[in-house]
This record gives structure tokens, C-alpha cells and sequence, in this order.
């Protein structure tokens, strides 16, 4: 057989394999960002699409018509930074807490007798499995005023007066954390569970208590983990609408929710789009990180 | 008592006085109620190279961790030094351990890793670098300090682990099946270096092994062990020339068993009837048998000599045809099918080059084995 | 080994999955509460069930999102094969780095910026070629398939992986075309990830809010649409007996996958 025409033949085999998800991931993923950074820089009209053409081709001639407008109003109007700033402060804050409760979480599964830890981790993970906006509204009936948190602890005579718990940022963290935790438990115990007992085992032959051992080997060998959990849960808390606006009451603006009345209430498509972007653009170095990070891990798992 | 055969091997602190370097009384472990190690008992004497041979699932490593504290015993007590270390975690005995996958810590150089277990008793800076120094020198690795595991090879890690667990020159060093993940020849090799370096430190080994070979050219004394139980404990020569039971026997190298009855036994010689109607065997034996008594009677096959005259009276013969051959350059091992049915093994030294004119397939071996070849066993 | 937990680890466990399940555990409860209010417990009954039985709107938005669901799980679980096949099997490609990054990049993406791009490509290309016409089944469709495509190729990678390349191998050896050994050999095997990535597609579907009120139409509403309208005027019982329904569906089927999962190809999410 002549193997330049095998070689050419498997070429095209691949290529048949590939074309398809290319396709769509370009059109249904790649285009619509470069959509969405042109369109940020066009103005806004009212029409449907309530938007100006870039390029406005006339009998004239070719008029191009971008504009900084919107990313003017978001420097000039304290409502976006003070979004953004919230929306950062928050997701990272809600990050760390998911951490500090994640990781004792994910050590008690892997350190669990191995009967019962395949159990256990999808007991951690059923949650994510369930809708989303339906735990989110549970956390509403806890948390009201006349909610059942408000009133077991007046029933118990604790408070004498319903203590407000939703509408403001602390709500916020709460759904996140509650929200996100599967995200954080998942990928620490995929770490700490590949790490060798014989390693703990090693440690502790050579003189080191339990606390060291954790300090010198569990911790370290799960930052990995540790790191990819924080940003697969920093990454979409930033951007998080449903969130925010269930539990976060007028008062605490997320970067996400903004957009979303940009776009649904004001009809500002340009100015959702410029959001968009400035939003991805924080978000590229925290997204390119987290690949890497990923490639790293699947690289050792090979 | 016996004593070691080993002199130079075994190093000063085996003329010491005092306690022995480990003692194991009764000591038992049962894993979901199936026995893994049951009343092992058993002495080390300091500057011991001692082994624990057996098959695997025998046992031996579940022993080991039990000695090393990472496991607790049901039962029985391991006593350290004179010290009851029963009820210790492993972290407070002065033991350590080469684990069979070595168990480097990755994210740690290689001197990292020999400086972990002196950084636990909080040692100075500098007697830390040079301790470790020491260490690498000690194992030939005094420039490979900073690489970290992942970019040593097999034998190189097998030698940081070794370092790693003497830095802290524990009253006893615990191997499990180090040399298992090694290439022969290295196998060879290193087995040479790690009798020189606990001749050179002089600290008490005990280490792990399914090799045969292994325990036999590098221990001082072995305990054999199969289903969780300590079958016989003797220098390699007593195990291999006086096993206690037929399962040692066939354990440690290969041997003829042939079942029979005592007929008499008189002046150290017994005479046996071979239960496969071929005639009687004279075994030269130490203790007294009953006549009547069923016994095994064991033969090397490097004891059977090929001939038809033996030198002497009272020597037993047998003859069989040529079933299989097996060349092995320094010698070749022959199956004899004897006319009982029997399946006799019988090796011969390959002394000169080509010179002998040896038996082929399907021809008929005359062999024959000196009374004091054979060995009697009861069990 | 298999030593007990230490105390504070079990105290870990115990308080998680308290904070887990708790607040899911009332919802339930108050679902057979007899009063409108979700929070003062009356009397046990099942009105609201009753009471969403007839609500046309909730049972029609369920219909299009079940619909949405599974077609989108279908499309995903085809392109999030092969992209995975891909990933596993071919080594070095061009612009591998790329491909693998945006298939990925849905996984942590917020959803507002997903939607929103979508919308955006949607409204353009009617413009340019007249479709889509109408916002709507197919719109919602290709945008769950987009970001479904993204899990199910996680999960099928991990499996891919998993598997025991020399049968593969063994197959070409004994004369079967490339494609046949994918039929007969490597699909078989990969059906238990293939299944359990097509439940998490379709779950996802079902999930979706924010991208779905981007891309849909007027005349699509989906079941996420409805709650969270209905939810925004403040809580209602029969939302909680909906929420009940959803759990305990998604509940047995994630037991279901979790038999066809291993643990392996779950802790790689």
C-alpha cells in the first residue's frame, strides 16, 4: 500500500470528523462575540434591531458610524462600576467561603470508607443536577422577613423582630455559595483523590503528625483542584443575573443583572453589548487560566 | 542458637549487648474478619539483614505496615528497641519505611524529600543540608539534589526513597519489595549496594519480598511466611537445606517430593517405602521416626546425579525417560517420567563447554541421590 | 484502607450536606402545606398539586421545554462525540489549542454573555438570509445545543480515555475499516458516558433561564421563563409542588445515570 495515500486518506477522515462540531462552534460561538464587540461600539436607535448598521452604505458612499458612546456612558455613570466592582467583590468572596466549605466537604468523601464515597459524591453533586432557579426560590422562603429562619428563631424567642436577611448582599452570598458548592466539591475531590495514601503513609513514617502531613502534602498536592473549583465557580458568579435578582433586592446591582436591564428594559442593545465585553475582557485572563489548568490535569491523567 | 553466618555483612552493633532490634509477640491482623497476618512472632537481632518471604497475599507486607504502625493489630505487641511500641502511631516509631511505590512526595526536590523526616525533629539548617548531603553521598546521588521525582529514572528513585527513610537512621529500616519495579540486572546490582549500605550503617533491615533468590543471597535469616502465619524462621542454608514442611520446601527453589511410610529408622538412617510402589529410599535423618509414620521425603534436583553406578551401597536410584529439556546456559534441567508415573526433576551443571554428551528427549536417565541428599518431612 | 472518619471530617459532612439539602427539604415540605402561604405550616394537602394540574400555562411551557431539551441533548451529544473523539484519538491537529478551548469555554462562560452573543448572531442573520424568521424552538434549541456540547464532550473525553486503546487496535488488526471499529467497538463501550451525558445535556436544557429569555421569541416561553416570572411577584405553593415534581424527577434520573456513570467520569466535570 502506498502510505502517502494512506496518510491522505486518514487526513480527510479526520477532517470529516472535525468539520461538524468546527461549524458550529464558530458559528454559534466564536462569530456571535465578534457580533457582540461590533455591535458595541454602534449606536443605539429606536427600531427593531434597536440598532444603527456600523457601515452605512448610501448613495453618498460608504459611511462608517462607530462610535465610543457606550463605553462613554459605562466611565461616566457610577452605576457600572459600582456593578462591576460588586460583581468582582462578591463572586470572589463567595469563592473563597465555597472554598473554606468545599474542601473539608471533598476530604471527608475521599477519606470516607470506599463503600460508601461513591454515594457520597453524588449525594454532593445531586444538587447541581436539580434546577437551578428552584434553589434559588427555596433560599426566598427561607430568608423573607416572614420566612421560616425568621420565624423558628422568633418562635424560639432568639429575636424579637424579623431580621432582614434577603434583599441586600448577604443573600447574594448565600445563593452563590449554596449555588456554586458542587462546582468547588467536584474538582477538589477529583484532586485529593488521586493523590497516593502511600504519600500520607510516607509522611507520617518519617515523623510527621497528622497536621503536618496535611500541611506538607494533602494541601499542596490539591492546589491544583483547589484552583480549578475556585474558577469554575469565580467565572460565572461574576456574570450571574438570576441570582442577584431574586435575592439581592435593588440594592445590591451585579455586573450581570445590569446587562440584563440594559437589554430587556431599556432596550440598549449597544450599551448590554458594551457590558458584554468589558465583562469578557476581565474574564479572559481568570477563562485562559482555568484551560490551562485543565490541560495541565487531563496532561497528568494521561 | 545458631549464629549468623554473615560476619562482615552484619556489621559492629551485632556483637552488642541489649535487646534485640524488634521483637513480635502473637502479633495478629484480620482485615473484614479474613486473617491477614495471625500470632506472628518473631526476633531481629540488631544489625540484622532479616527477610519476610512468601507469595503474594501471604501476609508479609501487611506485617511490615504493622511494624511500622501504619496499621493497628488486633492483637500482640511490637516491641522496638525494648520498647512496647504497640499503641504508637507511626510517627512516634523510630522505624522507617521504603515503600514499594516509594511514595516521593512530587511537588519536593530530591534533597526536599531526604529533608523531610529530619525537619520532624526539628534538626538545625545546617546539619539538615548536611545530613542530606551525607545521605545522596551514602546512595551516589550527590548531584542529583535539586531534580525533582518525576525526572529520576526507576533505579534512581528506588535510591532517594532508601535515602529518604536512612536520613532519620531509624533503630530499624522497613523495605517493601524495594527492588520489585527494577530491571534485573539493576535488581542485581542494587541488591550488591543495599548489602553494602546497611554493612556501611550498620541498622537493622527487614524487607518484604516474593523473590526467593533475593532473600536467599542478600538475608541473614528469613522468616517464610504463607497464609498469614510465620512458617519457618533459619538462615537461608536452613531453609533451603532443612525446610520444616513440605510447603517451605516447595517454596524456596524447586525439590522431588515423594510420599511414603517409615519401614525402621536406626543410627540416623530411615529407611522410607515410597507410596508409588518404587522401591525403598534411605534417608540419613536426625531425630527419630516411628516406623509407620507417613513422611515426605524431599530431594533438591540439583542432588540427583545422573549414572548408572553409584560409588557406594545404599544409595537410591531411579530411572525415567527424558521428558523435557530446559537449557539455561550455566545449567540445563531435565523431567524424567519415571515408570510409576512419577515426574522427577533433576539439574545438571553445565561445568565444561559442550563436552558431555547429555541425554535427549526420549532416551532413558539412570539417576541416583547419597542418603544425606534427601531430607525427611513430617508436615 | 478503611478507618472511621475523624470527628471533625464527619462534622464536615454532616453540616454540608445539611446546607445541601436542608432548604430543598422544606421546599418539599411546604409544597403539601394546606394555607397560600409557603412559610406557616396549616395542614397537609394537595390542592396546589391539583391546582397545577389545570394551569394550561405551566403544563404547555414543561411541554416546550421537554421538547427543547431533548432535541438540543440529541444535537450536542453528536457534535460533543465527536469533538471529544477528536480530542482523544487524533493526536496533533491544526489549531487543536483552539478547537479545544472553545469547547470548553461554555463550561465557565456567565450565561447573560452567551445569551445575549446569540441573540445578537440571530437577529443578524435574519437580517442578512431571512432566518431564522421567528425566534423561538429553534433558537433556544441551538443555543442549549452550543453549551450542552461543551459538558457532553467533557464527559464522553473522560470515558474516551478511560478505554483501552489496544481493543480498538486489536479490531483494525483483524481487518475492520476505521469506522466500523467506531460502530462496533468504540460506541458500545462508550454508551454508558454516552447516555449519561445526554441526561446531563438534557437536564441543563431544562435548566436554562438566562439564555433561553435571550434567544426565545413571543411565542416561545419555556418552563424556566414561566417560574421565574411567577416567582419575581413573590413565592407560590404551587411553584413549590412544581419544584417537588422537578426534584424528584431529576432525582431518579441522576440515580440512573449515577448506575451508568463511573465515579471516575463524574469527578471529571
Amino acid at each position: 500500500m502506498n502510505p502517502a495515500g494512506d496518510r491522505s486518506r486518514d487526513a480527510r477522515r479526520r477532517g470529516i470528523v472535525l468539520a461538524a462540531p468546527w461549524i458550529w462552534l464558530l458559528a454559534f460561538f466564536f462569530a456571535p462575540f465578534a457580533i457582540v464587540l461590533t455591535i458595541s461600539f454602534s449606536q443605539g436607535i429606536d427600531a427593531m434591531p434597536p440598532f444603527a448598521p456600523l457601515v452605512d452604505i448610501s448613495r453618498d458612499g460608504v459611511d462608517l458610524r462607530a462610535t465610543l458612546g457606550s463605553y462613554q456612558l459605562m466611565l461616566s455613570d457610577d452605576l457600572y462600576y459600582v456593578a462591576l466592582w460588586n460583581a468582582v467583590r462578591i463572586a470572589a468572596v463567595s469563592t473563597i467561603i465555597c472554598l473554606l466549605i468545599g474542601y473539608p466537604l471533598a476530604l471527608a468523601i475521599v477519606r470516607a470508607p470506599a463503600s460508601s464515597r461513591s454515594f457520597l459524591l453524588m449525594l454532593a453533586i445531586l444538587p447541581f443536577w436539580t434546577s437551578f432557579l428552584i434553589r434559588v426560590y427555596a433560599w426566598m422562603a427561607l430568608l423573607r422577613p416572614t420566612g421560616i429562619i425568621n420565624s423558628a428563631l422568633m418562635w424560639l424567642g432568639l429575636i424579637v423582630q424579623p431580621v432582614q436577611m434577603i434583599d441586600n448582599a448577604f443573600a447574594v452570598h448565600l445563593g452563590i455559595i449554596y449555588s456554586y458548592l458542587p462546582f468547588m466539591v467536584l474538582p477538589l475531590y477529583a484532586a485529593l483523590e488521586k493523590i497516593d495514601p502511600a504519600l500520607g503513609e510516607a509522611a507520617a513514617d518519617l515523623g510527621a503528625r497528622p497536621m503536618r502531613i496535611f500541611a506538607a502534602v494533602t494541601l499542596p498536592l490539591s492546589l491544583p483542584g483547589a484552583a480549578a473549583g475556585c474558577l469554575l465557580v469565580f467565572i460565572p458568579a461574576v456574570g450571574e443575573f438570576v441570582i442577584p435578582d431574586l435575592l439581592g433586592g435593588p440594592n445590591t446591582p451585579m455586573i450581570g443583572r445590569v446587562l440584563w436591564n440594559e437589554f430587556f428594559a431599556n432596550r440598549d442593545w449597544p450599551a448590554a453589548s458594551a457590558i458584554a465585553t468589558v465583562l469578557l475582557a476581565i474574564l479572559v485572563a481568570p477563562i485562559v487560566v482555568f484551560q490551562q489548568l485543565r490541560a495541565r490535569i487531563a496532561e497528568k491523567n494521561r | 542458637m545458631d549464629t549468623c553466618n554473615r560476619g562482615p555483612l552484619t556489621g559492629p552493633a551485632e556483637t552488642m549487648a541489649g535487646a534485640p532490634a524488634l521483637r513480635l509477640e502473637r502479633l495478629s491482623k484480620s482485615f473484614a474478619g479474613v486473617p491477614a497476618v495471625s500470632q506472628a512472632t518473631l526476633e531481629v537481632r540488631r544489625g540484622e539483614l532479616f527477610s519476610l518471604l512468601g507469595a503474594s497475599g501471604c501476609g508479609k507486607t501487611t506485617l511490615l505496615r504493622l511494624i511500622a504502625g501504619l496499621e493497628t493489630p488486633d492483637a500482640g505487641r511490637v516491641i522496638i528497641d525494648g520498647v512496647d511500641m504497640t499503641d504508637r502511631p507511626p510517627y512516634e516509631r523510630p522505624v522507617n519505611t521504603v515503600f514499594q511505590s516509594y511514595a516521593l512526595f512530587p511537588h519536593m526536590s530530591v534533597a526536599g524529600n531526604i529533608a523531610f523526616g529530619l525537619r520532624q525533629e526539628r534538626l538545625g539548617k545546617a546539619e539538615i543540608r548536611d545530613r542530606v548531603r551525607a545521605m545522596l553521598e551514602l546512595v551516589q546521588m550527590a548531584d542529583v539534589g535539586e531534580r525533582r521525582p518525576h525526572q529520576l529514572s526507576g533505579g534512581q528513585r528506588q535510591r532517594v526513597a532508601l535515602a529518604r527513610s536512612l536520613a532519620k537512621l531509624p533503630k530499624v529500616l522497613l523495605l517493601d519489595e524495594p527492588l520489585a519495579a527494577l530491571d534485573r540486572k539493576l535488581r542485581e546490582q542494587t541488591q550488591i549496594e543495599l548489602i553494602n549500605i546497611q554493612a556501611k550503617t550498620g541498622i537493622t533491615f527487614i524487607l518484604v519480598t516474593h523473590d526467593q533468590d533475593e532473600a536467599m543471597s542478600m538475608s541473614t535469616r528469613i522468616a517464610v511466611m504463607a497464609a498469614a502465619r510465620i512458617v519457618q524462621i533459619g538462615r537461608p542454608e536452613e531453609i533451603y537445606e532443612a525446610p520444616a514442611s513440605r510447603l517451605v520446601a516447595d517454596f524456596v527453589g524447586r525439590v522431588n517430593l515423594v510420599d511414603g511410610e517409615v519401614l525402621a529408622c536406626e543410627s540416623g538412617m530411615a529407611v522410607i517405602r515410597a507410596a508409588d510402589g518404587s522401591g525403598e529410599l534411605r534417608v540419613r535423618h536426625g531425630t527419630v521416626l516411628m516406623p509407620g509414620a507417613q513422611v515426605w521425603v524431599a530431594v533438591r534436583p540439583e542432588r540427583l546425579v545422573i549414572g548408572d553406578a553409584p560409588p557406594t551401597d545404599g544409595v537410591n536410584r531411579g530411572h525415567g525417560t527424558v521428558s523435557e529439556i530446559a537449557y539455561f546456559g550455566d545449567m540445563t534441567v531435565y523431567h524424567l517420567a519415571s515408570p510409576a508415573g512419577r515426574r522427577v526433576r533433576l539439574t545438571v551443571a553445565n561445568a565444561a563447554r559442550g563436552a558431555v554428551a547429555l541425554p535427549r528427549r526420549g532416551e532413558t536417565m539412570a539417576y541416583y541421590w547419597a542418603p544425606d541428599s534427601g531430607v525427611v518431612l513430617t508436615q | 484502607m478503611t478507618r472511621r472518619l475523624s470527628f471533625p471530617l464527619a462534622a464536615a459532612l454532616g453540616l454540608g450536606y445539611a446546607f445541601l439539602y436542608l432548604p430543598i427539604l422544606l421546599l418539599i415540605v411546604f409544597s403539601f402545606n394546606e394555607s397560600r402561604l409557603v412559610t406557616v405550616w396549616t395542614g397537609f394537602s394537595t390542592r396546589w398539586y391539583i391546582e397545577l394540574a389545570g394551569n394550561a400555562r405551566i403544563l404547555d411551557a414543561a411541554g416546550l421545554s421537554l421538547v427543547v431539551a431533548a432535541l438540543s441533548a440529541s444535537i450536542a451529544l453528536i457534535l460533543g462525540t465527536l469533538a471529544a473523539y477528536a480530542l482523544t484519538r487524533f493526536g496533533r491537529f491544526r489549531f487543536r489549542l483552539l478547537f479545544a478551548g472553545l469547547l470548553a469555554a461554555p463550561l465557565v462562560m456567565p450565561e447573560v454573555i452567551t445569551g445575549l452573543s446569540l441573540l445578537l448572531l440571530f437577529v443578524l442573520l435574519e437580517q442578512a438570509i431571512g432566518w431564522p424568521a421567528e425566534r423561538g424552538v429553534a433558537t433556544i434549541v441551538i443555543a442549549h445545543a452550543t453549551f450542552a456540547t461543551a459538558y457532553i464532550a467533557v464527559v464522553v473525553q473522560a470515558r474516551l480515555a478511560g478505554l483501552d486503546r489496544s481493543i480498538e487496535e486489536a479490531a483494525l488488526d483483524l481487518g475492520a475499516r476505521p469506522w466500523k471499529v467506531f460502530v462496533w467497538i468504540t460506541l458500545p463501550r462508550l454508551a454508558p458516558g454516552l447516555a449519561a451525558g445526554w441526561l446531563l445535556a438534557f437536564t441543563l436544557s431544562l435548566d436554562d433561564l438566562v439564555v433561553a429569555s435571550f434567544v426565545s421569541g413571543p411565542g416561545a416561553t419555556t418552563l424556566p421563563m414561566v417560574i421565574f416570572s411567577s416567582v419575581r411577584l413573590g413565592l407560590s405553593p404551587q411553584i413549590n409542588a412544581l419544584a417537588t415534581i422537578v426534584i424528584v424527577v431529576v432525582f431518579t434520573a441522576v440515580v440512573l445515570a449515577g448506575a451508568l456513570l463511573t465515579r471516575r467520569d463524574i469527578s471529571k466535570i
